[in-house]
């Protein structure tokens, strides 16, 4: 019995962790892309309108440089002035400072800053250019802020420069913001494919559990069809081609056996024929004796002493002629395979009386040994019969004149039972054992055999569950030993 | 068993490198100062100047500040280049008062307008050394009467009983109407147009185009940077000696010699020089020629008609 559970690598855990790994990173990929494009917009937003306003207060500032005066009013007032204006109208600035070149503070929103000389990184960098700087930065007082610098001068006269910082905060939140959104989203998306690839693959194991529950529960022997179930996709279509196969399967098999019983009257016929020679001797001898006591009541018709004597002889003759008419009908009728109760010992004597002329014509021994536990097996007599003819045959035929056949049936094991025939022919060479149960193979000439009897003797014993072992060892003889299950019934 | 503890493994190592993959990109993200500031490529910026002895040039209020610094800033970078002096601009908010600086010593030399020339040569015994070329290659300009393009003006005689704005008084521009159209055109006493002074040739522009006067007076130089703007010129006077830069009679030889001699050695024909002079103010970028008290003679006429008209 199938159990998926058995299965170590399950494709639903594969297909699961694959596309679920590439359904995941592709969504990671998605998103850092779009986070990235984001960030950079809104950074870039950010930086355009801070260096958009700082260009404007330059224009301004400059022209404070331009056109005030060191009395009325003091530059530095007015550069106050308009710092304080800038300051209380502008949203989002963090500080103001107008520098001169030399880097002192001449102006700054923070009145602490007075007369500071500015060194830091962004004043040596501004120090240096005539263009926009424009640096993002983490303020200890103000947390994030972009902070631009801008020269004011006109053409190559450069009075200072004027930096402006503006809180970058909200910008950070927006992007934190956004950041949150796409792992949401990420996780979300990931999440749903992840179930519905999690049903769908379910829904397709389960068909595929379904087919082969189905292939469990369905003996090829059976020609009552399956009912399949009906599905519109691949596994439908599966399961029908399944139940095709089966019954292209159930109509091999069939054919198979028809073939199976063909070879088999075969071989039983060219079993009689071999038969034939023994069986006319078992009847010529009782002939010639009921020829001779006729031949002589019609020489003496009037001797009813010797008609009185001859008649039973005759009847004798008739009746033994009779037995062993019957018996050579009773193994050549065809009569279709039943299980039934076996006595082997039966069938092994029967067997060897068939025989007894093919084994007294060459003086050959043959002595057969049944164990007393051997049981009654499950079996089909007749077939079993044609078995142990067919091995016995071969193994007086393998003998030479004076030879030795030792039959020994018993228990091997709790449920089978073993039989051997053992003989000191001739033996089977090396490269001809893997050969002989194949069908139509034999080393015999054209009229002694049909290369048939040990592929039936092969099938009939695996029909009974059983097996057939041959060793040989050439110029000492073979034995085949027969293994054959007791039956659930008897074991 | 085996199996699940793979599984078991492997979701764990995912989980823990998508925990990761999400912290660093938190991190990146967040970091909004990466990849700012971009500080690069600067234009080094020239250190030369400092230490040198400051030699401050004046300029007459003839435009706005700013107008001027884009001008005459660039013949200042000029100077400094190779000078062991460095040039500095000092504006004065009137022509007036550039004379002034000039006098007190506060400006070495200035650029002077032709007419406050004439008359600080008289007071204060300045002298010029030097004064622009036009695109002749001449040392004349003009000044022209401009009004908007759909004006009926055509003339001076069309200026009778209308407004004319006129630069400053102490310009060329801002009397050449007064004391040398007017009266030619009969236009004295109540016919003479009403006329109204401003600081700067550009204020006068704005007043036309805005309609508030009727007509203008200025530089042909600033007439020409709105001919695309509805301004049309429509008369042009006879040409002048241009603008002088000027020295006071006692100057340092030094600076007046230096000043003289940079400016002289530029040559317009030449590619290079040409490229300079694109960024100055448009009366300067053909050069200069030596200037005489002699070549102002004829503005001193038109002085001696106003003092004649005084008494």
């Amino acid at each position: 019995m199938s159990r998926f559970s058995t299965v170590r690598f399950s494709l639903k855990a594969r297909l699961m962790f694959i596309i679920g790994s590439i359904t995941a990173l592709l969504m990671l990929l998605i998103s850092v892309g779009i986070l990235s494009q984001w960030r950079t917009m809104i950074v870039g937003n950010l930086r355009q309108n801070a260096e958009g306003v700082t260009r404007a207060i330059a224009i301004s500032l400059t022209d404070a440089f331009l056109y005030g005066d060191e009395e009325d009013p003091p530059l530095e007032d007015l550069l106050e002035r308009y710092i304080r204006n800038y300051a209380s109208t502008i949203t989002g600035l963090t500080h103001i400072a107008v520098i001169d070149n030399s880097g002192r503070i001449l102006a700054h929103s923070d009145h602490a800053q007075y007369g500071r000389v500015v060194t830091d990184s962004l004043a040596v960098a501004s120090g240096r250019t005539d263009r926009l700087i424009t640096a993002i930065l983490e303020s200890p007082h103000h947390g994030w802020v972009i902070e631009t610098v801008q020269p004011l001068r006109i053409a190559g006269k450069r009075w200072g420069v004027v930096r402006v910082g503006f809180s970058a905060e909200s910008t950070r939140a927006e992007i934190r913001s956004l950041f949150i959104l796409l792992v949401a989203l990420t996780t979300l998306v990931t999440t749903v494919t992840l179930l519905v690839l999690y049903l769908l693959i379910g829904r397709l194991t389960d068909s595929l559990h379904e087919l082969v529950l189905l292939m469990d529960r369905t003996g090829l022997e059976a020609d009552d069809p399956v009912p399949v179930p009906r599905r519109n996709d691949e596994v439908g279509f599966l399961l029908q081609h399944f139940g095709l196969l089966r019954q292209r399967l159930s109509q091999s098999r069939r054919e198979l056996l028809g073939v199976h019983a063909q070879i088999a009257r075969a071989e039983k016929l060219a079993s009689i024929g071999r038969l034939a020679s023994g069986v006319a001797h078992e009847i010529n001898n009782p002939l010639h004796g009921i020829k001779n006591c006729l031949y002589a009541i019609e020489r003496e018709p009037d001797n009813q002493k010797q008609i009185t004597t001859y008649l039973p002889l005759i009847r004798e003759g008739m009746e033994y002629i009779e037995t062993v008419v019957q018996k050579l009908l009773g193994f050549a009728r065809q009569q279709p395979a039943s299980m039934q109760d076996v006595d082997l010992q039966e069938v092994l004597s029967k067997v060897l009386r068939l025989l007894d002329y093919n084994i007294r014509r060459k003086h050959t021994t043959c002595t057969l040994t049944v164990e007393p536990d051997v049981p009654i097996i499950r079996g089909d007599p007749q077939l079993l019969s044609e078995v142990m003819m067919n091995l016995v045959l071969n193994a007086v035929d393998a003998v030479g004149n004076g030879g030795l056949i030792t039959l020994r049936c018993c228990r091997a094991g709790e449920n089978r039972v073993l039989i051997q025939v053992q003989d000191n022919g001739v033996g089977i060479p090396e490269e001809h054992l893997a050969r002989i149960f194949d069908p139509f193979f034999t080393t015999k000439g054209p009229k002694e055999g049909t290369g048939l009897g040990l592929s039936v003797a092969l099938g009939v014993v695996e029909t009974h569950g059983g097996i057939i072992r041959v060793s040989s060892t050439p110029g000492h003889g073979s034995t085949f030993v027969v293994e054959l299950p007791v039956g659930e019934e008897r074991s | 068993m085996h199996t699940r503890i793979l599984y078991a493994t492997a979701i764990f190592a995912a989980f823990l490198l998508t925990a990761v993959v999400t912290i660093v990109v938190y991190k990146t993200t967040t970091d909004i100062g990466s990849p700012f500031p971009p500080v690069t490529a600067f234009s080094a910026r020239d250190s030369s100047l400092a230490g040198r002895q400051v030699v401050y040039i004046g300029v007459v209020s003839r435009y706005p500040p700013p107008v001027i610094y884009q001008g005459y800033q660039p013949i200042l970078d000029y100077l400094n280049t190779g000078s062991r002096f460095r040039f500095e601009l000092r504006l004065g908010r009137t022509y007036q008062e550039t004379v002034e600086q000039l006098i007190r010593g506060d400006v070495a030399a200035a650029f002077l307008g032709t007419y406050i020339y004439v008359r600080a040569h008289e007071r204060f015994g300045v002298r010029c050394i030097l004064m622009p070329l036009n695109e002749n290659g001449q040392p004349f300009s003009r000044s022209v009467l401009i009004t908007v393009a759909g004006s009926p003006i055509r003339g001076i005689a069309d200026l009778r009983g209308r407004r004319v704005a006129l630069p400053s008084q102490d310009s060329f521009s801002g009397n050449w109407l007064p004391l040398s159209e007017f009266p030619r055109y009969g236009l004295v006493g109540e016919t003479r147009p009403t006329f109204r002074y401003f600081s700067h040739h550009q204020s006068v522009v704005y007043q036309v185009l805005r309609g508030t006067f009727d007509a203008g007076v200025v530089k042909e130089r600033v007439a020409r940077e709105f001919l695309d703007r509805n301004i049309r010129i429509v008369l042009s006077s006879d040409p002048i000696p241009g603008s002088p830069l000027v020295v006071r009679g006692d100057a340092d030889t030094a600076v007046t010699n230096e000043l003289r001699d940079v400016l002289l050695r530029l040559d317009v024909r030449r590619p290079d020089d040409r490229a300079l002079v694109a960024q100055w103010d448009q009366e300067f970028q053909y050069g200069f020629t030596r200037a005489s008290d002699a070549d102002y003679d004829g503005i001193r006429r038109l002085l001696h008609v106003q003092r004649g008209q005084a008494r």
